[in-house]
């Protein structure tokens, strides 16, 4: 190594320790310091419409790669603390510094280079959504509701989806997205159809699988939602007895070495129990050999 | 070569007054030197703690722990500090047990250098912790099948048996430092005074001393072994390549051997040295100390070999990784440098006789030592980045770990805080048994009891 590259070395080291000491104190730093984009990107417009297809594929994009820190809505009340889509100093950044800071990524963000631009620019309508009015779409409202049918062996699931109408009545709504699911401990699992867009008379066929597992009784509760972008967010959620029935006595409630204290081995109990006490019990004894020692000085 | 006769001409020419003033003197000396010595120690803890609070405020963000390394240096300095203590064991049990009386000058040493560790070890614990005000949870809501539950319950005990087994030993010195430092000043006094139990040396007080120090003797080694075989646990039954290992346990205490016998030559150099007691720690010590270490090393190497050789051979998916990544990848520098430098250049050396003398001895600990520490870290490191599931979408800092300052700052005041322990008790109270030494060489007037 030259002696520029040692002394460089170690005027950064230096510098380093100084700034650490100095942190030590103040280092009060703020959560997110400022992020400007350069201008020629800043500049670059938004190729992409905000309609339908953009919002949706921005959605679904959206809860792979941003909601697990950014937020169901953005925000910034994920697992780890993310930056809020409405704040200030983000509603006033163009759709083309956004685009660039997706691309770049910083801090516990990563860069999003890879994925195709389109992509991104669906996201950035998506985000956008949130605080704005979706433009060009008149949201409207609809109901789902869930059919169950039995025929033998066959279980066959229903949702359909009804548009209110401004006059009260109701009339099947048909392309509408829906998502349909069975709760289970650690989210919803998806019970597909064929498609999950409603057919013309606004329903969804979903020929129900016969081994997913339910609560001591077989009970499931299925739930159906409605994802579609035109829409007001609506859900319906029903009980029913399809599923199998959960086996109360698992193996994973016999006595294991890693359960919790319900199901300690009884060996294992009074091993340490036995051993602590014991240890315990002679340090005591030496205790008291200590104090006669006392009681002999005194004497 | 009057070093290496005195242990074995009984008195060594000495009086008992004699030892007892050689071993005293070092108490009226507060030189200079180790006012700074104490001061650096402080003003390195000072640091340390600064850093520590600032941790507490921030969190453990702070260190360079992440999602995949979850363990780090703390954990690390942890097993170092658990091992370390081992020797008060070893020594001043196991060697007293099996009659070697030749170690007796070094119980104490040994003695203080387990306190100073095990007191670390749990701060260690602690300091790893987000929150530590939830230390007490584990009494509260612990699994007792948890070996972190059993983790916590020995290096208590062992705490708490290490200070008795200081203790004991040192009970008939009190008597005499209260009788004979009459000089000193008055907080000394009051600490002879109430710590030596009114001890007289009747034949009634021997029985119960002796009594109460060959049962601790015996106690401690069931918890000593169970502390490191618990710690080793912790890692064995976490099913990780490189932790999953059945021999973890004996590896861990034969390695917990190795570091605290190194960490025993250091100490007797530097109390040797700074004390004056070429007398009774002498060239003889040294050489027996170090024949110690190259047993135990050569047990280590044993367990070593096992320990690489069984998955090298098979070299399973994961296991194969790590130990890619350990042969001849990313820790390889590491991890060579102390299976050389630590290990294996050691045996070699230590067979030798002219480098079992005091100075190539300790510079040879001093590596031992290190190499010790950084064997740990290589234990509780690497292996976390070969998760069962690989390791993706994370940024990248998140894929490998070196130390923030942070956690270099707090562990240097911990290594620092055991060193001030020793430092302050070796203050007020003599490196060497006063009394033991003048049993040992045949002079037998203070102890009233005709025989003890």
């Amino acid at each position: 190594m030259k002696m520029k590259n040692i002394k460089s070395g170690i005027y950064k080291i230096g510098s380093l320790a100084v700034l650490f000491i100095l942190t030590s104190f103040f280092g009060m730093a703020q959560d997110f310091p400022p992020w400007p984009a350069p201008e020629d990107a800043a500049a670059v417009q938004n190729p992409i419409p905000v309609d339908k297809a953009s919002l949706e594929a921005g959605k679904a994009l959206y809860n792979i790669q941003c909601k697990a820190c950014h937020g169901e809505t953005g925000k910034g009340d994920g697992l780890i603390k993310a930056a809020s889509f409405y704040t200030e100093a983000f509603q006033s950044e163009s759709d083309g510094a956004h685009f660039w800071k997706l691309q770049q990524g910083r801090g516990q963000m990563p860069g999003f280079k890879a994925l195709p631009e389109d992509q991104l620019w669906n996201v950035i309508n998506y985000i956008r959504s949130f605080t704005k009015t979706r433009d060009g779409l008149a949201m409207k409202d609809a109901v789902v509701s869930l059919i169950f049918n039995e025929k033998g062996d066959q279980k066959e699931l229903t949702a359909k989806v009804e548009q209110l109408t401004e006059d009260g009545s109701k009339i099947p709504a048909s392309g509408i997205l829906v998502n349909v699911g069975v709760e289970k401990y650690f989210g919803i699992l998806p019970v597909m159809g064929s498609s999950n867009r409603t057919n013309e008379n606004g329903e969804i066929k979903i020929v129900f699988p016969n081994n997913i597992i339910g609560d001591e009784n077989g009970d499931l509760t299925v739930i159906a939602s409605i994802e579609d972008m035109e829409y007001n967010p609506a859900q319906t959620t029903e009980a029913i007895t399809w599923g199998l029935v959960n086996p109360k006595d698992y193996w994973t409630e016999r006595r294991a070495l890693w359960k919790n204290n319900d199901y300690i081995p009884v060996w294992l109990l009074a091993t340490f129990v036995g051993g602590a006490l014991g240890i315990w019990l002679v340090i005591m004894y030496v205790s008291l050999l200590v104090r006669k020692i006392k009681l002999e000085g005194d004497k | 070569m009057s070093a290496t006769s005195t242990s074995k001409s009984k008195s060594g020419g000495k009086t008992f007054e004699q030892i007892r003033e050689d071993l005293i003197r070092p108490l009226y000396k507060n030189t200079f030197w180790n006012q700074v010595w104490i001061r650096f120690l402080i003003l390195i803890i000072v640091l340390g703690a600064l850093a520590y609070g600032h941790q507490l405020i921030k969190g453990l963000g702070l260190t360079a722990m992440r999602d995949y390394s979850s363990w780090g240096m703390y954990i690390s300095n942890f097993v170092f500090w658990v091992a370390v203590s081992l020797i008060g064991s070893l020594i001043s049990a196991i060697l007293k047990l099996l009659n070697q009386n030749w170690s007796n000058p070094l119980s104490r040493i040994s003695e203080l250098i387990a306190l100073g560790a095990i007191t670390m070890a749990g701060a260690s614990i602690v300091i790893d912790m987000g929150r530590p005000d939830r230390v007490l949870n584990i009494l509260l809501h612990g699994r007792i099948q948890s070996p972190i539950v059993w983790d916590f319950f020995v290096v208590n005990t062992y705490l708490v048996i290490s200070v008795i087994l200081l203790y004991l030993p040192l009970i008939p010195d009190i008597a005499i430092l209260r009788d004979r430092m009459t000089d000193a000043p008055k907080w000394q006094r009051k600490i002879y005074t109430t710590l030596a139990l009114g001890w007289q040396g009747t034949k009634e007080q021997w029985r119960l001393l002796k009594k109460s120090i060959k049962i601790m003797m015996i106690l401690i080694l069931p918890v000593a072994f169970s502390i490191h075989t618990v710690t080793s646990w912790l890692f064995a039954v976490t099913l990780r390549t490189g932790w999953h290992s059945t021999i973890f346990g004996p590896y861990f205490v034969a390695g917990a051997f190795v570091a605290g016998s190194a960490a025993v030559i250091i100490a007797m150099y530097v109390f040797r040295k700074r004390q004056k007691l070429q007398d009774y720690i002498t060239d003889y010590h040294f050489d027996k100390m170090n024949q110690l270490l190259v047993l135990t090393l050569l047990v280590y190497l044993y367990f070593n070999i096992n320990e690489y050789l069984v998955p090298g051979y098979t070299w399973e998916r994961l296991d194969g990784q790590h130990l890619q990544e350990l042969f001849l990848g990313h820790e390889a520098p590491l991890f060579w440098l102390t299976q050389i430098f630590g290990m294996v250049l050691p045996i070699l050396l230590l067979l030798l006789k002219p480098m079992r003398k005091p100075l190539p001895s300790l510079i040879i600990s001093l590596f031992v030592l290190i190499g010790a520490w950084i064997k740990r870290f290589i234990i509780v490191i690497p292996t976390q980045f070969h998760p069962q599931f690989p390791i993706q979408n994370v940024p990248e800092h998140f894929t490998h770990y070196i130390p923030t300052y942070t956690e270099i700052a707090v562990s240097m005041a911990t290594l620092a805080m055991a060193m001030l322990i020793i430092t302050l008790l070796v203050r007020i109270f003599p490196v060497v048994p006063i009394w033991e030494e003048a049993h040992d060489r045949g002079i037998h007037k203070i102890f009233k009891a005709e025989k003890f």
